[in-house]
């Protein structure tokens, strides 16, 4: 029941009004109210503003209360805040990759090495 | 006993010394200087070794080494009388870039919605306006988002509250998007939107 509640709920949910593209605005218009679902009432019921100010917490997987279920459910499905998670997913990504540069030298570790060995600690 | 000290050595081999190049990419970025981040990778290992009884399994020992390397930082800026310019320095925000942090998202709304112009900024450019950021924002991201270190983790280097890791990553990672957005307005990546 609770995989075809989730269909119901990205169905329902993402494919009504368009992209308004507007992340601040309350999730009413594509919101999937009329069919009475209480899983999709709730969804509903959170403003964007409230969801959008745990978007980091979402994205970076630090959503781990019960009663913040309600955030994550609305970011998975809400069509207006989707335009605001795309852009901080790419701009996450573009931090992550910049990242492969910096690398120890060869000369850092051999000194690393020998300052530990003389420090009886490696061989 | 030389037996515990090479069962010592061993598993330090094994656990610490595969983290040296990201505890050298966070040395660079407490730094500033490819010179000083080398002396401070070495002292932290030597430190971490000499500490390394007090290592806890199952603790990730990359946040680990962050801890003694701030620490070893922190001790030698004192040393170093510039304690407080620096505090002072890293206090004050970029005045431009906070106005900028809020609309970044909306002035490329119309545009580029999505932020797709984020993938087109070269690697290098991301690493100097990170330099630039504060360093009370700058640590915070590099940790989160360069290193992949949880919130918690974060709190436990820096010796700050979580709350204070999840405003400061707010507002760094917000000053960041300006910068980017900026360079990327420079480089006719995006266009100036009329939204703003």
């Amino acid at each position: 029941m609770a995989f075809f509640d989730s269909l119901k709920r990205l169905f329902g949910g993402a494919g009504q009004n368009g992209r308004s593209g507007d992340a601040t605005s309350p999730v009413t218009g594509g919101s999937p109210t009329a069919s009475g679902s209480t899983d999709e009432a709730a969804v509903a019921m959170i403003p964007c503003e409230e969801a959008s100010a745990r978007l980091f917490e979402y994205l970076d997987g630090e959503l781990e209360d019960v009663s913040e279920e309600e955030v994550r459910r609305h970011l998975e499905v809400c069509e207006a805040c989707y335009p605001r998670v795309q852009f901080e997913k790419h701009f996450l990504e573009a931090l992550r990759r910049s990242q492969d540069g910096g690398r120890a030298s060869e000369s850092l570790r051999a000194r690393v090495l020998q300052s530990l060995a003389g420090d009886e600690g490696l061989d | 006993m030389p037996g515990d000290r090479n069962a010592q050595g061993a598993s330090f081999s094994e656990e610490a010394v595969p983290h040296m190049d990201a505890v050298y990419r966070f040395a660079l970025r407490l730094s500033g200087s490819r010179d000083e981040a080398e002396d401070l990778v070495q002292d932290t290992y030597l430190r971490a070794f000499r500490a390394w009884e007090q290592y806890s399994p199952g603790t990730r020992c990359k946040s680990w080494l962050f801890t003694i390397c701030r620490n070893v930082f922190l001790r030698r800026r004192e040393r170093s009388q510039r304690h407080d310019a620096i505090l002072l320095e890293t206090a004050q925000d970029d005045p431009r870039a906070i106005s900028r942090e809020a609309t970044v998202f909306a002035a490329s709304r119309d545009e580029d919605p999505e932020g797709e112009f984020f993938r087109s900024i070269v690697d290098d450019q991301i690493f100097a306006a990170i330099e630039q950021l504060p360093e009370e924002y700058r640590l915070v991201v590099v940790l989160s988002d360069l290193e992949d270190l949880s919130y918690g983790e974060i709190a436990e280097v820096m010796e700050i509250p979580v709350g204070t890791v999840k405003s400061r990553l707010f507002r760094g990672r917000r000053q960041l998007q300006g910068r980017l957005y900026d360079y990327a307005l420079e480089m006719g990546y995006i266009s100036e939107g009329g939204d703003k």
